[in-house]
């Protein structure tokens, strides 16, 4: 008995022997083989004659060694030991694209895509066909799918978008595209306003307004970009696309008379929440229809919250406001003034208004320089400087707020 | 450019002097006409409008603007500008443009603040970028511009999943 328990023990222990020695070569086998994989392929299937990676790589290298035969039966190797990898099909799509067989390759690329949808290449190649011949529909979905997938390619594809979106037909689809609000929306307008072409943003941002795809606050972003960026012409003639026009015509300052429901956008008057100051629009004892009324609770208030972005080409204005106020008391009064953007110093400035009075009327001459003024900016303003008491007191209603053209037009220099 | 023509009181013209003062009259007045008319507007769609320096007021086809007067072509609109050589500008981008008394530098103008791009996207082929990565070539507007969507071979390999060992 103690014999046989002893065969059948040493059997177990050269069985385990040999099972660990099989083991052991296989997993060198497979360590060698997944070390030299990228490296050398050649190197690595010597080890594992079916490592994928190792036969994917062969194939890249035969692709770009041109030997595009031999890269197809790597390919085909492949797909034997991985059924499901997409990139073998690639390969086979590079090696048909190179020989020529377009329609081939189409037909492989879109297997590839289908099989592994994250592969850069196969998408690039799809893109760049889709591109080339015009469907921008289907070049787009594939963008999509490679922003969504290979988000450490995003900032290029986006480049690629911005580029593209000079193209008229591009920035249509495009609009098409971002109306469905993909994730990368947001990331593109950035991209679009950080471009050094404006033609692709402002062709996309005009296609999806006219669809109704635009958000007030990213029309309001276009705005002020296309203002920031010196384009106060296109920025007015876009803003005005929109707006009630009153008896047709639009008045140097939009909504002087506060009748119309103030927007805050574009060049309506603009109202920033500053702490201590309120501005509503109401009727007045005096005042026909509706009048600003700005109350001041005493507070320092640097800068009143009311002002209106102004398209006035140069020459001479006459500025003329009623204002009415109650009890206004600051260090230096209140004063409509004009600033050429982008600049501190005022072309025009009021008289100074303070105290208490009933409706009257108080007007400046404004002289809008011909050059370095493409666009103004109408405030009313607190004109003690920082550091001294700029806290106001009192209510002051304001209406009528109208620029006139004073002299025949004379020649603007630009 | 103005020419205006004018005689003091009590001057004495003769007869053959006013022939040739009004054959010069009559062969300026075609000059004068296109220095002070810079250009007449024709509205091809949508609202255009005019200002002379104040407000702006809806434009009319056959309107005749002078030179510094605004043009604002809203979203939309497309408007022309015939000078009286019969050269034309055509604004179809939105925007306020000042009228110019010459043709061309109107052209230029309107160039400059980005008249719509017509040629499409053309595909011109691609090349090889560093370590065979793809770089479509476009022609986009008529420029030729690069696109590397893919920049290198990493793309390869990065999401490759490997078997499992027991393979």
């Amino acid at each position: 008995m103690t014999g046989v328990r002893r065969i059948v023990t040493w059997l177990l222990a050269m069985a385990l022997l040999a099972l660990c020695a099989f083991a052991a070569q296989r997993i060198v086998k497979i360590a060698q083989a997944d070390r030299w994989a990228r490296e050398d392929p050649q190197r690595a299937l010597r080890w594992l004659p079916d490592h994928p990676q190792a036969l994917l790589a062969l194939a890249h290298q035969q692709i770009a060694d041109k030997k595009f035969s031999l890269a197809q039966s790597t390919a085909r190797h492949l797909l034997a030991v991985a059924p499901l990898e997409g990139r073998a099909f690639r390969v086979l799509a590079e090696a048909a694209a190179a020989q020529g067989q377009q329609a081939e390759a189409l037909a492989l690329y879109r297997i590839a895509a289908r099989r592994s949808p994250r592969d850069v290449r196969t998408r690039a190649w799809l893109i760049e066909h889709f591109l080339g011949t015009g469907d921008y529909p289907r070049a787009l979905a594939q963008m999509d799918v490679m922003l969504r997938t290979t988000l450490h390619k995003s900032n290029i594809v986006l480049a690629a978008m911005a580029l593209l979106a000079v193209d008229p037909a591009f920035a249509k689809q495009l609009a098409r595209t971002l109306e469905q609000r993909p994730a990368w929306r947001q990331s593109l307008l950035s991209t679009l306003y950080n471009g050094k072409d404006s033609r692709g943003a402002n062709s996309v941002l005009s296609h999806l307004r006219a669809r109704g795809g635009l958000s007030p606050t990213e029309f309001d972003e276009w705005i002020a970009w296309l203002m920031s960026n010196d384009r106060w012409g296109e920025a007015y003639s876009r803003w005005a696309s929109g707006v009630a026009r009153q008896g047709g015509s639009l008045q140097p300052i939009y909504n002087g008379g506060f009748e119309i429901p103030v927007t805050g956008r574009g060049f309506d008057w603009r109202i920033t929440a500053i702490p201590g100051v309120s501005v509503e629009f109401e009727p007045d004892v005096g005042a026909v229809g509706l009048s600003a009324h700005v109350a001041f609770r005493g507070r320092p208030v640097p800068q009143i919250n009311l002002e209106q972005p102004l398209l006035l080409a140069p020459g001479a204005y006459r500025f003329s406001s009623r204002v009415r106020m109650d009890a206004l008391r600051s260090d230096r009064g209140l004063e409509w003034v004009i600033t050429c953007a982008g600049q501190t110093d005022p072309i025009a400035n009021s008289a100074r208004l303070e105290g208490t009075f009933a409706w009257r009327a108080i007007e400046m001459d404004v002289i809008v320089p011909p050059n370095d003024c493409q666009g103004q900016w109408l405030r009313l303003r607190n004109p003690a400087p920082s550091g001294s008491s700029q806290h106001v007191f009192g209510d002051v209603w304001l209406d009528d707020v109208k620029l006139k053209r004073q002299r025949s037009m004379t020649r603007p220099s630009y | 450019m103005r020419i205006t023509v004018c005689a003091d009181k009590g001057t004495f013209m003769t007869t053959s002097l006013r022939s040739v003062l009004a054959a010069v009259f009559v062969l300026a007045a075609p000059m004068a006409m296109s220095a002070d008319d810079a250009a007449t507007l024709r509205v091809d769609q949508g609202a255009v409008m005019s200002s002379e320096g104040g407000e702006f007021v809806t434009a009319q086809t056959g309107q005749v603007l002078l030179e510094g007067q605004r043009l604002m072509v809203t979203e939309g609109a497309v408007a022309t500008l015939i000078y009286s050589d019969d050269c034309k500008v055509v604004y179809d981008v939105p925007g306020v443009y000042v009228i110019d008394e010459d043709c061309e530098a109107a052209m230029l103008m309107a160039d400059g603040t980005g008249v719509t791009v017509t040629e499409r996207t053309v595909m011109t082929g691609s090349t090889l970028g560093t370590r065979g990565s793809i770089v479509p070539l476009l022609i986009v507007g008529g420029a030729l511009i690069a696109i590397p969507l893919i920049l290198d071979d990493d793309d390869d390999d990065d999401d490759f999943v490997a078997p499992p060992v027991s393979r």
